[in-house]
Parts: structure tokens; C-alpha cells; sequence
């Protein structure tokens, strides 16, 4: 069994469509039935990859990989030996009155990716902060307010109290992703994202289990459309869709059960192809791709590739703050 | 003493009173003298304030709760003063970064997809998502989703383009050329239209080895980005429309348009200056032609609404991404 972790950066807005429609919603985005917390679900992200493998013409590792499709004669149907998991939410852009927007997370989100961690094998990460339900923490000085008075800040429709002093935490889960996510730190410092590095080592907030939901649900893009005639007039509409925004972040466990030892591929080799087609690379999950929605910068990490980002730097930033 | 206190009033400090938003955002949110600022005695806020707060989640309201109409002025002197909130140091950088990820997607195409795009400038003023007035002001202005930065939406330009190339007739002359840059409607759409003869017209459209049953949705292959700012933060400017007769518009059973109406001015937000780029991806042949209709529609037809007093007419010219 080889272990990836796969994560999502969203380019362009994403809508990854649910089928049921919610009061005036038409078409909302795939949300889990329990938290209310946006997802793509594993089934949509194993059939945007398998198209990935598709356009890139490896036609001889999607069969073995993604399983054979009934609609192809020839092939036997067949399981594929890459799972693929449910692209989880790690933190969604919110709207703000400084630095235009932040990435709100929570300790739910944090502690499920501490779980996709640990599947790695990577240990050593900080606790995600614990937090009040009506409260919040802060990356960096950027969001605490002078002295000993707690700053209090606008996010999308909720105020919450950012408290008196950066999150240690916090700041390392900044770190940790602005070296995941987007690859700024070190030798990878090329990555397509990693200009992005410094705004979310800086723009990172985790609020609390009452604020949470509450963005979630609101700061979701929604457009309404219409279809015209030629006449000019309404031939259909208005619908309503809902889209994850641009900067969004989600991840997703990948597990690659070993290739057949009689087969000419080898497991070595297949994670070296997924790399090549995934590793900051651009994918296309979700509806409405002619209108430019659901691209996404993908980030394939191997147990080697990750580790905690070195407490000394976050230490050091600490330090400087007091 | 009675005359002090109506000179007091009088004066302009109590026509713009300080008035907070609903809200538990209202402690951070405030006007006072057709400012926007943070909190009682905070700083005005200037760029980085995003509009989908400022525009979308307030409603300035007076101490017994009312909404007090007249906070719009601060809304729209800050819009106009600061641009929306565009941050320059943030829009250069999500402007590389989706030349980055256009880049990209046309080296994953591996030669299959090619891309165009237009910087387009405004040539006087434009009114793009006029209608989406989801908002206490009732000012409609389409906005990123994330940031709140003016943008034209991908599906405004599909939709102007599609327009453009039927009236130059594509979808009568070449309706397989149409159908595949645009895509087509499933056949149940067109059943439903109560436009006859182009219906009919449009019956080739549908290629030969998908003219079984239902199966006839497709998508297009040209992808129409939303077109953000480009080159620096565009300008954005208070406009007006000015109903004479409201009365008579709002009821015309009960109320004949009269001279004895009040004049009801009615503010909203427009781009005035600046660029945006618009990127067209798609395959060589088809995407060029869609950039030509593109560049052309923007100019000919305009964009946005009130084309016909002038506004959303772009001049566009092609660029080397």
C-alpha cells in the first residue's frame, strides 16, 4: 500500500454539483450530510482524475489504476488500485476589511488533516488550536490588535474576537501549508502558487465550532444566470449556483494498492506517472468548465515528500512577535 | 435657545450622522460624515476592504434599527474612492497567477488547446451585473467571489459572443462549427422554444453521430475565463438614473405619469477606466474565430446593461499572453 496526499487549491471558482436543490440554491456544491462543510466527493475526484490520465493519453494506466469501465467492450470490468478519498475542506477564503480576504479554518478541519498526515506516517505536527465556539485565532500580528486589547474582526457576516497574541499553533499550521499547499518553501520555491506563500503564513485564522458553519454556508460564491432567446428575453432562469470561491484549499487521501507482480508495470512506476500528471498541475474537477470554473492547482505529496515544518522557524516568528 | 438648536441641525456634521451596521459586524462597521470606518473613531477604511462585506453584508442603521437610507452615499464615495477595495500588490499577483495557470493548462493540452486574450478598456463607462442587486443599496455590480474586485463573469462573454457570431449568421452558415465552440442545448430545450423557423434552421446543428434521441447536449470547447483587472486597479465611478415619473413605473394602473412627480435619483456603481483581460483557451481554429467574434462583440454590441445610452462598449485588442 503506498499512501498519497492529494491537495486541491482552487484557481477559478469550483462547483463540484450536488444533485438535490435547496430552496432558492438550484444547483449547490456537494456539502457532507453531517457537518454541512463543503466536499468533492471521491467518486467526482477519481472521475476527474481518471479524465486527467485520459487527456494525457496514458491509456495503459488508466485501466489498471482506475478500474475498467463497462462501457468499454473490450476490457473486463475491474476495481482500480488507486482510492481515491473525499477532497475534505482545509480552509476557505473569507471576506474581510483588511487584506481583502482570509483563510478561515477550524480545529475539525485541522484534526482530520492531522489524520491524512498520520496515514503518511508523518508525525510531529502541531494540535490544531482549541478554541471557544464563538471564538477565533490569528497566524500572525496581522490580525491582533495593540497592547492587551483583544481585536475583534469582520469575517463575511460574523465578528470574532481574534484574541491578544498570534497562535503558536496556528502559525506553524501556516507554515506547514504554505510548504504543502502551495510549495513555497526550499527547493520547490518554483511552484505555480508559491508567490501565494507569504499572504497565508500571514492570512491563516482558525474560528471556533459555532463560527465555522456559519461561513461555510455564507461566503460560498452564488451567481444567478439566465438563458436568453433571441428575442432577448428569458428563455430559462434565473438559476441560482453556488461555487466554491477561488482560494479555496481541500485535501484528499489517495492509496495506491501494489501493481500485480506479474504485470509489466510496477507500483513505483505508476506513482511516478501520477506525479507527472498531478503534481502542480492543473486539473479540471466540477461543472461548468467553458465558463473558466473548476480549476484547480493539485499537489501529490508521498510520505517523503512531507514532514512538519520545523518548529524553530515558527519558534523564531514567535519570538519576534513578542 | 430654540433658534441655536435649529442652527445646530442645519448644520452638515448632523446630515451625515454616524450610524452603525446591523449586525454584530455594526462594532467594526460604521459611517460618520460619508466615511466608512473601523469601528466608533477607527481609521476610514481604504483598500484591502472587501466589497462583499462592505456592499454585501451591511445595512447602516439608526439607533431604533431603520435602515438609514442615506449611508448609501458612504458606500458608494468609498467604492469610488478606493476602487472597490482592488489592492494593487494583491491583483499583480493573482493576475501572474492566472497567466500562470492559463499557461499551464495550454502545455497540458500537450498542442491541442491554444489561447487568446484580449485586453479590453472601457471606452466611457460600463454597468456589467446590473440586475444582481442582492444587497441593502440595491447596487448591482458583478464582483469576484472571493476578492470583490469588478470583473466581467466567463458566462457574460460566452453568452455576448454566441450573440455576436448569430448575428453574422454562424449558426445558420456553419451550424457544426457553432454548435461545437459554443455547445448545444439538449434537444428537450429546443422542443420547449417557441421560436419556430430557428428551430428548425438550427436542426443540422446536432452532429451525425449524436443525433440519437436526447443524446445531443454538449459542451463547448472554447473556455470563456472571467475577465479581471489587469495592469493596475480599474476605475470605478458613482453614476445615476434618475426616474421621473416613479409613481407611474412602480403602479401604471393606478398612477398616470404626471409633471407633479418627484424625480427619484438612484445611484449605482459603474467601471470607468482601466483593463481587463479576457482569456479565450480552446482548440487553435475555433478559438481564434472566438477571440475575432469576441474582440468585435465587446465593441459592437457592448457588454453589461444600458448599451443603448452608451454604456459597456470595450475597445479590445489582442495581446501576447
Amino acid at each position: 500500500m503506498t499512501e498519497l496526499l492529494l491537495y486541491l487549491y482552487a484557481e477559478s471558482p469550483v462547483h463540484a454539483g450536488a444533485a438535490d436543490s435547496l430552496g432558492v440554491l438550484d444547483l449547490p456544491v456537494q456539502r457532507e450530510a453531517t457537518t454541512r462543510y463543503p466536499v468533492i466527493w471521491g467518486q467526482s475526484l477519481k472521475g476527474a482524475l481518471r479524465q486527467v490520465a485520459q487527456d494525457a493519453g496514458l491509456e495503459d494506466l488508466v485501466v489498471p489504476v482506475f478500474g475498467g469501465s463497462s462501457e468499454d467492450g473490450e476490457t473486463e470490468l475491474s476495481a482500480g488500485r488507486l482510492t481515491v478519498g473525499d477532497a475534505q475542506l482545509v480552509a476557505m477564503p473569507v471576506p474581510t476589511l483588511q487584506r481583502t480576504f482570509a483563510w478561515a479554518t477550524s480545529e475539525l478541519a485541522l484534526f482530520r488533516l492531522v489524520r491524512k498526515y498520520a496515514r503518511l506516517g508523518v508525525t510531529g505536527l502541531p494540535q490544531p488550536p482549541r478554541l471557544a465556539p464563538e471564538a477565533g485565532a490569528a497566524a500572525s500580528e496581522a490580525w491582533i490588535g495593540s497592547g492587551r486589547a483583544t481585536r475583534s474582526e469582520v469575517l463575511g457576516p460574523c465578528l470574532v474576537e481574534l484574541g491578544i497574541a498570534p497562535d503558536p499553533q496556528l502559525r506553524r499550521w501556516a507554515a506547514q501549508l504554505a510548504t504543502d499547499v502551495l510549495g513555497d518553501a526550499g527547493s520547490q520555491a518554483s511552484a505555480p502558487l508559491a508567490p501565494l506563500g507569504g499572504k497565508l503564513r500571514d492570512d491563516l485564522l482558525a474560528v471556533g465550532s459555532d463560527v465555522m458553519p456559519m461561513l461555510l454556508a455564507e461566503c460560498t460564491e452564488f451567481v444567478a444566470r439566465v438563458q436568453l432567446k433571441e428575442g432577448k428575453t428569458v428563455e430559462h432562469g434565473p438559476f441560482h449556483s453556488e461555487y466554491l470561491p477561488t482560494e479555496s484549499i481541500l485535501a484528499a487521501s489517495l492509496t495506491l494498492r501494489p501493481m500485480p507482480a506479474e504485470g509489466s508495470l510496477k507500483t513505483e512506476d505508476v506513482i511516478e506517472f501520477l506525479l507527472d500528471l498531478l503534481h502542480n498541475k492543473l486539473i479540471q474537477v466540477g461543472g461548468d468548465e467553458t465558463i473558466g470554473k473548476g480549476l484547480v492547482w493539485a499537489r501529490l505529496l508521498r510520505a517523503d515528500d512531507v514532514r512538519a515544518v520545523a518548529p524553530e522557524i515558527a519558534d523564531e516568528s514567535t519570538g519576534v512577535g513578542q | 435657545m430654540t433658534g441655536q438648536g435649529v442652527g445646530a441641525k442645519e448644520e452638515p456634521k448632523d446630515k451625515w450622522p454616524g450610524r452603525a451596521s446591523a449586525g454584530p459586524i455594526g462594532k467594526m462597521l460604521r459611517t460618520r460624515d460619508l466615511q466608512i470606518t473601523r469601528g466608533r473613531g477607527g481609521g476610514e477604511l481604504r483598500d484591502g476592504a472587501n466589497p462583499l462585506v462592505i456592499l454585501h453584508r451591511s445595512a447602516f442603521v439608526d439607533g431604533a434599527g431603520v435602515f438609514d437610507t442615506t449611508t448609501e452615499a458612504a458606500v458608494l464615495r468609498w467604492a469610488a474612492d478606493h476602487r472597490l477595495g482592488q489592492e494593487p500588490a494583491l491583483l499583480q499577483m493573482v493576475t501572474e497567477r492566472r497567466t500562470r495557470a492559463i499557461a499551464a493548462l495550454v502545455r497540458q493540452g500537450k498542442g491541442r488547446l491554444e489561447w487568446r486574450r484580449l485586453n479590453a478598456t472601457p471606452q466611457w463607462r460600463m454597468a456589467v451585473g446590473i440586475g444582481n442587486r442582492l444587497n441593502p443599496f440595491e447596487i448591482g455590480l458583478s464582483l469576484h467571489g472571493t476578492y470583490g474586485w469588478p470583473i466581467i463573469p466567463g458566462s457574460t462573454l460566452k453568452g455576448l459572443t454566441c450573440a455576436w457570431a448569430r448575428e453574422c449568421g454562424i449558426d445558420r452558415d456553419d451550424p457544426p462549427r457553432f454548435g461545437r465552440i459554443f455547445g448545444l442545448p439538449r434537444i428537450k430545450i429546443r422542443a420547449d422554444s417557441d421560436v419556430g423557423a430557428p428551430t428548425a434552421a438550427d436542426a443540422p446543428a446536432v452532429p451525425p453521430d449524436r443525433a440519437d434521441g436526447d443524446e445531443t447536449a454538449t459542451s463547448g470547447d472554447v473556455v470563456f475565463f472571467d475577465a479581471l483587472p489587469v495592469s493596475g486597479p480599474v476605475s470605478v465611478a458613482r453614476d445615476v438614473v434618475t426616474p421621473h415619473q416613479q409613481p407611474y413605473y412602480n403602479a401604471p394602473q393606478s398612477h398616470a405619469p404626471g409633471e407633479h412627480h418627484q424625480p427619484i435619483p438612484s445611484p449605482f456603481l459603474v467601471v470607468d477606466g482601466g483593463t481587463f483581460a479576457i482569456d479565450l483557451v480552446g482548440p487553435a481554429e475555433d478559438v481564434s474565430a472566438a477571440a475575432e467574434w469576441c474582440a468585435t462583440a465587446v465593441d459592437e454590441l457592448g457588454v453589461g446593461a444600458k448599451t443603448s445610452a452608451g454604456y459597456g462598449y470595450l475597445a479590445a485588442r489582442e495581446v501576447q499572453p
